[in-house]
């Protein structure tokens, strides 16, 4: 079911190039257009603006076909719009860039290969998808989700609610959210600067460092297999926290409270309660050590 | 505990058995219990919070709750009218700690607006989807109250008591989702 | 004529929250004005779709799956008492022989095999339903995955079969340590995070890989 497509009159084109050229489409939106770019390209640039309106100006290379799925001209501010950029027959590695001008409120969602893809200053939803290359946010989406494989991911500002997931990509995250979860195979996952409510990190092998603040009833979930978990903790923090390792060490810096060993006498768990704060933070790694120290 | 899996070919087993079943455990069964119930939680979540992708956490955690909380079901009321007040309530608490949130938008991977798939047929489908969007674009607190009192048929007091909210606020809440709706829906 | 009901008096009119007096003003009142009789229908319009609205939407695919794996994850929770009452009793009659949980690797390279006791370990008998969820839902994608190989650049499927076989051997490993100490919450919860990344890796992988 369809219906924001239904209710367009979507005017389906193929616009084929016949040499390295750019091409610009333009469309008058709604300010929370829903706008999809998807295909072989090897930059997006994606900017909110001021403007009731999509543009996208491209420039791709020979045998390269942008196909927009935009309504015509005349018609009423679009609600949604795709476009996607199919690469030349035989393939190699995508070459084009793009860049996409929406109001700030817009919905985006971009997928590709290999592709740097920058984002800034939506205040709508972002769904970003990539295998390799990069991933770069600025600004407070009010949702923000993120699958890559290789690809790294950084985002700079507050979202809402977020998502990332990666593969061996490093994410790193510098600001707030009341909502976020990121899930890594082997990448680095680094949080610094801002406040957080509810956050919840999954590594195998990666290593996590959090030097945020919790909430005052925020809560804080790091598992790892075997990557090393930094908990840089600010001087007026406030928490309720417990730290197990099945063999790993966990080492406190923030007080003298001294961990214990282990069930079966292997690993170690610490719990402690610093300040008044109701903020809980639950760390577990199977064979990474912990360290816990004041920043 | 019993952790078997419902053999083929064997007779379909009642509500109150696979309740039985999940409560000593068997997750299988509370599978059969989610297969069963799973698009009516999601029609509640997906309305109480107009979005998709939010609605799926939400009846994920409507679940995972209902489970937790097997032990307290003693049969006095059916299954699936235990499990609708379990669900409200679980969105109810998710608004209250996401109040500061805006209210959301699809980012599902697929085209699929806010609007749901309707799980049966319905007489105007047109005229449904048109107020299913209209009442997904409403602010949170006169959403949720325009869809229990006018979708799931909550009364008002029971709605205060649920929202933690005066029963004259309820009522303001109401009045303007309805005064928005009309003027959306308005041709 | 009176000048026109106020909103507020229209919807309590409509909920049958007006007392007796007000009401039979109300009544009285729409019986002479168009305006306000209008704005009555158009509120019981609304509320008559709103009434036949479906009680039921189809939910998204794959939901039960997670949310099978987020009960696996609480699933010591409750069962975790009735192991610490008797743990001589538990470890006999909680730990059962469940299959491994194979390495899978070249899985788009050849076809995905079904999953087999490579190395069987004992873990508690509150894993064994749901860690077979897992193995179902890992089959399930890795042949799906299999048949959206063509669609997957090699270094993509490289870099899926290396992360896969990270996760592998760390629930190989976490898995053999639950064996030893079934009683223990953390690993449980170490576990299922690590199937939790198998099972969102390969979604991710058909993803890409789907045009």
């Amino acid at each position: 079911m369809r219906p924001l497509m239904q209710v367009l009159v979507m005017l389906f084109c193929a616009t084929p190039l016949l040499a390295q050229q750019r091409i610009e489409v333009r469309r008058a939106a709604t300010r929370d257009v829903y706008v999809r770019v998807n295909g072989a390209y090897a930059r997006v640039k994606v900017t909110a603006w001021s403007r009731d309106s999509v543009a996208l100006v491209a420039d791709l290379p020979t045998g390269t076909r942008l196909e927009p799925a935009v309504p015509g001209p005349k018609d009423p501010p679009a609600k949604g719009m795709k476009f996607y950029i199919e690469g030349p027959e035989g393939g190699g590695a995508a070459t084009g860039s793009v860049e996409l001008f929406v109001p700030a409120g817009a919905t985006v969602w971009t997928k590709a290969a290999n592709a740097r893809m920058e984002v800034n200053g939506v205040t709508g939803g972002l769904d970003l998808n990539l295998v390799g290359g990069s991933i770069v946010v600025t600004g407070n989406p009010s949702n923000l989700n993120i699958e890559s494989m290789d690809g790294t991911v950084s985002v700079t500002g507050s979202p809402q609610w977020m998502r990332v997931k990666t593969a061996s990509g490093d994410v790193t995250l510098r600001g707030s959210s009341p909502d976020a979860g990121i899930t890594t195979v082997g990448g680095a996952v680094s949080i610094a600067d801002g406040t957080f409510e509810r956050l919840r990190i999954e590594s195998i092998t990666g290593a996590v460092t959090f030097a945020a603040h919790m909430g005052r009833a925020g809560n804080l979930v790091v598992d790892s297999h075997s990557g090393t978990i930094d908990l840089q903790l600010d001087q007026k923090a406030s928490l309720d926290l417990d730290a197990t390792t099945i063999a790993g060490t966990i080492l406190n810096n923030v007080n003298a409270r001294r961990p214990t060993p282990g069930r079966e006498g292997r690993g170690e768990e610490l719990s402690l309660g610093l300040g008044i704060g109701d903020a809980r933070v639950t760390l577990r790694s199977f064979k990474g050590n912990i360290r816990l120290s004041r920043r | 505990m019993d952790a078997s899996h419902p053999t083929a070919g064997a007779s379909e087993p009642t509500v109150p058995d696979l309740v039985a079943r999940a409560q000593r455990g068997d997750v299988d069964a509370f599978g059969v219990l989610y297969r069963q119930h799973e698009s009516r939680v999601f029609a509640i979540c997906l309305r109480l919070a107009g979005d998709r992708q939010r609605a799926r956490e939400l009846m994920h955690d409507a679940f995972v709750r209902a489970w937790e909380r097997l032990g307290t079901y003693r049969g006095d009321a059916a299954f699936g009218t235990w499990l609708h007040r379990l669900t409200v309530n679980v969105v109810l608490e998710a608004a209250r700690r996401d109040q500061r949130r805006t209210a959301r938008v699809e980012l599902a991977e697929d085209d699929e607006s806010m609007v749901g798939v309707p799980a049966s047929g319905v007489s105007d489908p047109l005229t449904r989807m048109a107020l299913e969007e209209a009442i997904a674009s409403l602010p949170p607190n006169a959403r949720l109250v325009f869809v229990l009192h006018d979708v799931e048929g909550f009364a008002h007091d029971e709605i205060a008591a649920q929202m933690g909210l005066a029963s004259g606020t309820v009522r303001a809440h109401l009045h303007r989702a309805r005064q928005l709706l009309m003027q959306r829906l308005a041709p | 004529m009176t000048e026109h009901l106020a909103a507020s008096v229209l919807n309590d009119l409509q909920d049958d929250l007006l007392p007796r007096d007000k009401r039979r003003d109300a009544e009285q009142h729409l019986e002479q004005c168009e305006s306000c009789a209008a704005q009555l229908a158009n509120l019981r319009a609304l509320l008559s779709v709103a009434r036949s609205l479906p009680a039921e939407l189809s939910a998204p695919a794959g939901s039960w799956d997670e949310v099978r794996a987020r009960i696996a994850h609480q699933q010591t929770r409750p069962l975790r008492r009735r192991w610490a009452i008797s743990p001589s009793l538990a470890a006999a009659a909680a730990l059962a022989l469940v299959v491994a949980s194979s390495t899978v690797t070249m899985l788009v390279m050849r076809r995905p095999e079904p999953m087999t006791a490579s190395q069987p370990v004992l873990l508690p008998a509150a894993w064994q339903a749901s860690e077979q969820g897992y193995l179902t839902t890992v089959e399930g994608l890795l042949q799906q995955l299999h048949e959206q190989r063509s669609q997957l650049a090699p270094a993509t499927v490289a870099t899926v079969e290396q992360a896969l076989a990270t996760i592998d051997e760390a629930i190989g490993e976490a898995r053999a340590a639950l064996a030893r100490d079934p009683a223990n919450a953390a690993l449980t919860d170490l576990l299922a995070s690590n199937y939790r990344q198998k099972v969102e890796l390969l979604r991710r992988a058909t993803r890409l890989s789907a045009s």
